[in-house]
């Protein structure tokens, strides 16, 4: 095996093992802690092995991974992103109602270990079969809480929606085959400017269309509320950033690298414009009627993506994928503190299913003001103001979108921030400036038990903590933010 | 302007100055009264590093002294440049003054004391870090920071209607700030496809060539966003609701100091960045600064509600100011200026003056109150005192701004600069609505003061006291503003001088540069009837003086 080839493939047999030691550990009947401890080296080792990934620039295995700098970034985010979301899913699953340790442990290492396929296919096999890996392992994780209803209603939902984008996927792929003969990204970029068939412009949308479901683009979007409300909140985070990140990172390879004709540019950019617009607008206007803070956030998220996608459009000029990764970086902290909170605050109370519930988080400045300090800045870097993290990411967004000619692009991406605003200070308002009419008998009840709470340090807490405070620090301070996103197009 | 830098790091000194009280703030767990002091202490530091940033300014240099430069984000070249001209250094003294004698008051607020002075405090940083930056993207920055603190003041310590009112102030700014920001990145594009390299330097943007639609639109969007903070007349709506809403201390910040934040930018950013637009934008400037002034008159004189009348009054008074500035000439630009100043002195004490009432006896009602002047004479007295100067009493510093714009105003400078061919009318216009404005500005104060002050004293007011020592504190130094720029007005104007000088060179290049504005003038030549042989041969003078 060449060092490339080592180093491309570590981090996936690493976390594909560790998949396996998982279940094994839990057959011989180790105990929960022991198993823990071997999925939170997983990813650590992972993390670390990725590092390796940049130093070389290089397609391997017979042309089907690459071992870049891109794939690097998006191995380094991905496994972190494995890891804090894992962290937060520590004790919070169980409240949740998932009973099955080991499963969950191992689907997100498979889940992991399949997004890590889909960054660094290099062909269109190995992109399925990454595609595939990721998406099964999360429709199983969105059902695992088996006793909630909501939990299997969303993983059926997910399942046939995600059905849905493989195929179209899958189409779209053949269908590029056919017209080229190729399967490895490098050489359908080579023969695509010398054939010009309706045929690639027909893959080309579709394979659009089938990423679409993965990273929420309306109108290909409808499965993400109820998926994301309906599955246990920890595994919600999990969906909103690892897959996001891996989708969207062999979205941005694919398109970037495999479909970056101008001509070709030329007849999907239109497509592209309208799936921007109509998620940034129709994610922002449903959010705002949203009842629930989890469907709620499920349709910013979409908003997000809506985002991340101007990025795309960009991509004929310099800039354009930076843009879009440092965005989704910028997302993904904003993601992980924002669904760690929700979960945390909703397990910390006994009342549970009523805490999903905009309306619930009322008073909880007085009650918890630590968790809505936090949620607090989560909210209004998700908003993108600055200083913040997300402020950045927006200008870099604004800028590329001029370079390309889309300055319309970026007026409705203003408009639409304007419109983020109202709801996501909606909850601020709950939270400080609405009283808890049945506050006062609650607190009395558990005041001692409240502070306990307050000042015990668990790790989900931790991490939710470290993100708000990288959130703040990469606002203040860019710069590690932005080498990586430009490091990943190099 | 240039630079002139200065080793000592005052002005970022300055800026982060509130962070000493924020941290022990944050961090400890302190009474009530103890947060109080270390507010005070903290902005009271503040405020002796602005004195200090004051004297060590040099009015006769024609440069953004103190300057720093400091590498934020050296990728995309966002640097964070400070300096102070002349107005800003006043602006900046402004703050600290008010936000040490907001935190003095604390006691007004009871509830959740610490939270309220950490935002209090925030907001003091989001205000001096705008009124230094240099940088656009930096100003865009410390703009927006000013958002969130304003909107947790009015949103947790405001009165009944305060999520409402909070609201609709962040969506507002908000909405005006992020096209801004959508200009701003529009603006750097376009730089750093014509240098090469990125820089948000103004002196550097400033040199960016556009087109005169692009300058246009790109003024536009900024011009939206200060104006909805001024706030000019369609724009205004969230002022009365926000001001009705906020306590006093928030009214304090609004009025004095946020209000402020419009005209500033047009002058520092709005007028540098794109001189054309300005010059093209300001007779529509003008009517919609003159509609300000009738309109916020006439609407706070039916208020019944005193803080609402206050807050109307301040529509109408930044009224003054827009309509100074888009006169384009120094004395109205001059007393603009000026008036931004004396509107942060007399109606922050107004509002202080307001708050004073509420605090004994929870209501603002007009009608609830009647011959205070038997009760409480040194507040009646002070009252008068802030009354007169707001409706611009000479001797008081009100008198000198608006006797300056009105002046300005007169000389109708339009065809002069701009082309215009309804110079004449839109002059007549202007002149007349301000010096209505000026009459009504006193039908309304006095008739406040008569119903409130005046009359027979009402037994069934309970708990009014006369103002107590701290409160004395609070508006004596006001007071001497009042007089000291009502009796020596060079003083401040000197300083002020050397921005409107150098904002109106920028206008004056406009001529000599921009074919566009020459073609205009020379149509608008051809249109004129014969007989205005005046106007033709101002226009001439004009294209002469533009070929040199």
């Amino acid at each position: 095996m060449s060092p490339a080839e080592l180093a491309a493939a570590s981090p996936l047999i690493i976390t594909a093992t560790g998949a396996c030691l998982v279940l094994l550990l839990e057959v011989l009947g180790f105990s929960s802690l022991i198993r823990n401890f071997v999925v939170i080296c997983t990813f650590v080792l992972c993390l670390l092995t990725s590092f390796r990934l940049g130093d070389f620039n290089d397609v391997v295995f017979s042309g089907s991974l690459f071992s870049d700098s891109l794939t690097m970034i998006y191995f380094a985010a991905i496994s972190l992103a494995g890891l804090f979301t894992y962290l937060i899913s520590f004790k919070a699953l169980k409240g949740e109602g998932v009973t099955s340790g080991a499963e969950t442990d191992s689907l997100f290492l498979f889940s992991t270990a399949g997004a890590l396929l889909l960054v660094s296919a290099a062909n269109f096999i190995t992109l399925f079969v990454g595609f595939e890996l990721l998406s099964l392992s999360v429709y199983a994780l969105s059902g695992s809480a088996l006793k909630q209803k909501a939990s299997s209603e969303s993983a059926m939902k997910y399942f046939i929606m995600g059905s849905f984008s493989s195929a179209f996927l899958l189409y779209g792929l053949a269908l590029i085959y056919g017209a080229t003969g190729f399967i490895s990204y490098a050489e359908i970029a080579a023969v695509i400017p010398s054939i010009r068939s309706q045929l690639i412009i027909l893959g080309v949308l579709l394979i659009m269309f089938g990423f679409s479901f993965k990273v929420s683009l309306v109108p290909f979007h409808v499965w993400t509320p109820d998926v994301y409300q309906g599955a246990p909140t920890s595994v919600t985070a999990f969906m909103a950033v690892v897959v996001k990140l891996a989708a969207f990172g062999a979205f941005l390879r694919l398109f970037s690298y495999c479909f970056s004709d101008p001509i070709l540019f030329e007849s999907w950019s239109k497509v592209g414009w309208l799936l921007a617009v109509l998620s940034m607008t129709v994610g922002n206007v449903l959010a705002i009627q949203q009842k629930s803070i989890k469907r709620m956030l499920a349709y910013s998220s979409i908003a997000h993506a809506g985002y991340v996608f101007i990025g795309f459009l960009a991509l004929g000029q310099n800039g354009g994928g930076e843009a879009a990764t440092y965005y989704l970086l910028a997302y993904s902290f904003m993601s992980i503190a924002s669904f760690g909170l929700v979960s945390l605050i909703s397990n910390n109370t006994k009342e549970q299913y009523d805490m999903d519930s905009i309306a619930s988080y009322r008073g909880l400045g007085e009650k918890k003001p630590l968790y809505a300090l936090l949620l607090t800045i989560v909210l209004i870097a998700l908003s993108g103001m600055p200083p913040l993290i997300g402020f950045i990411g927006k200008f870099f967004l604004f800028t590329v979108a001029h370079e390309a000619g889309y300055t319309g692009l970026a007026i409705v991406a203003a408009i639409n921030s304007v419109i983020s605003l109202y709801y996501y200070l909606n909850i601020i308002v709950q939270m400080y400036f609405t009283k808890d009419e049945n506050a006062s008998a609650k607190s009395e009840l558990g005041s001692e038990e409240m502070i306990k709470q307050q000042v015990q340090m668990s790790i989900p807490k931790f991490v939710v903590i470290l993100c708000t405070l990288l959130i703040i620090v990469f606002g203040l301070y860019n710069r590690p933010l932005y080498l990586a996103a430009e490091l990943a197009f190099r | 302007m240039d630079l002139t830098f200065s080793s000592s790091n005052l002005l970022s000194l300055l800026v982060f100055s509130p962070l000493l009280g924020i941290i022990p703030l944050i961090l400890l767990k302190v009474s009530n009264k103890q947060a109080g002091l270390i507010a005070s202490a903290s902005s009271f530091i503040s405020f002796i590093i602005s004195l200090k940033v004051f004297l060590s300014f040099d009015k006769n240099i024609n440069t953004f002294q103190l300057a720093e430069s400091f590498d934020w984000f050296p990728s995309i070249g966002l640097k964070f440049i400070l300096g102070v001209d002349g107005l800003s250094v006043w602006l900046i003294l402004l703050t600290t003054f008010l936000t040490f004698l907001v935190s003095v008051s604390y006691s007004s607020v009871s509830e959740k004391l610490r939270g309220y002075l950490c935002n209090l405090l925030f907001l003091e940083v989001g205000m001096l870090g705008t009124f230094v930056s240099l940088d656009v993207l930096a100003f865009y920055v410390f703009w927006e920071l000013m958002l969130i603190p304003m909107y947790f003041l009015i949103g947790i310590w405001g009165g009944k209607n305060r999520v409402y009112a909070a609201l609709k102030f962040v969506i507002y700014t908000a909405f005006g700030s992020l096209l801004m920001l959508v200009a701003i990145s529009y603006l750097e594009f376009k730089y750093a496809s014509q240098v090469g390299s990125m820089s948000f330097f103004l002196n550097d943007l400033s040199m960016t060539s556009l087109s005169f639609n692009e300058e246009l639109l790109l003024f536009l969007a900024f011009a939206i966003a200060f104006l909805i903070k001024v706030p000019v007349f369609p724009f205004h709506t969230w002022l009365p609701d926000a001001h009705v809403e906020a306590p006093t201390g928030g009214s304090v910040i609004l009025a004095g100091v946020l209000l402020k934040m419009g005209i500033f930018g047009l002058v520092r950013f709005g007028i540098v960045l794109f001189p054309n637009a300005t010059l093209y934008a300001a007779p529509v400037l003008a009517i919609l600064g003159v509609v300000g002034i009738i309109f916020g008159a006439l609407v706070a004189w039916v208020q019944t509600d005193m803080k609402k009348l206050v807050a109307y009054s301040s529509v109408s008074h930044m009224g003054f100011c827009v309509l100074g500035f888009s006169m384009l000439n120094v004395e109205a630009f001059q007393g603009a200026l000026l008036q931004l100043i004396n509107h942060g002195v007399s109606t922050a004490a107004l509002f202080f003056l307001v708050g004073v009432l509420y605090d004994r006896t929870h209501t603002r009602e007009i009608s609830a109150y009647s011959g205070l002047a038997a009760k409480v004479p040194l507040f009646a007295t002070v009252f008068m005192i802030f009354m007169l100067s707001s409706i611009g009493l000479p001797l008081t510093n009100g008198f000198v701004g608006e006797f300056l714009i009105l002046l300005g105003t007169f000389k109708g400078i339009f065809f002069l600069h701009g082309g215009q061919i309804h110079s004449l009318v839109l002059t007549v216009i202007c002149t007349t609505g301000a010096v209505a404005g000026v009459v009504l500005g006193a039908l309304y104060m006095i008739s406040l003061y008569r119903r409130v002050v005046f009359g027979k004293y009402d037994t069934s007011i309970h708990g009014l006291t006369d103002l107590s020592l701290r409160e004395i504190f609070v508006f004596f130094p006001l007071l001497i503003l009042v007089f000291f720029i009502g009796l020596y007005p060079n003083y401040i104007l000197k300083d002020l001088e050397q921005t409107t000088n150098f904002s109106l060179e920028q206008i004056q290049n406009v001529r000599v540069d921009q074919p566009e504005i020459l073609n205009k003038v020379s149509k608008l030549k051809s249109n004129l009837p014969p007989s205005n042989k005046v106007l033709n041969n101002t226009i001439d003078k004009n294209i002469e003086v533009s070929n040199i």
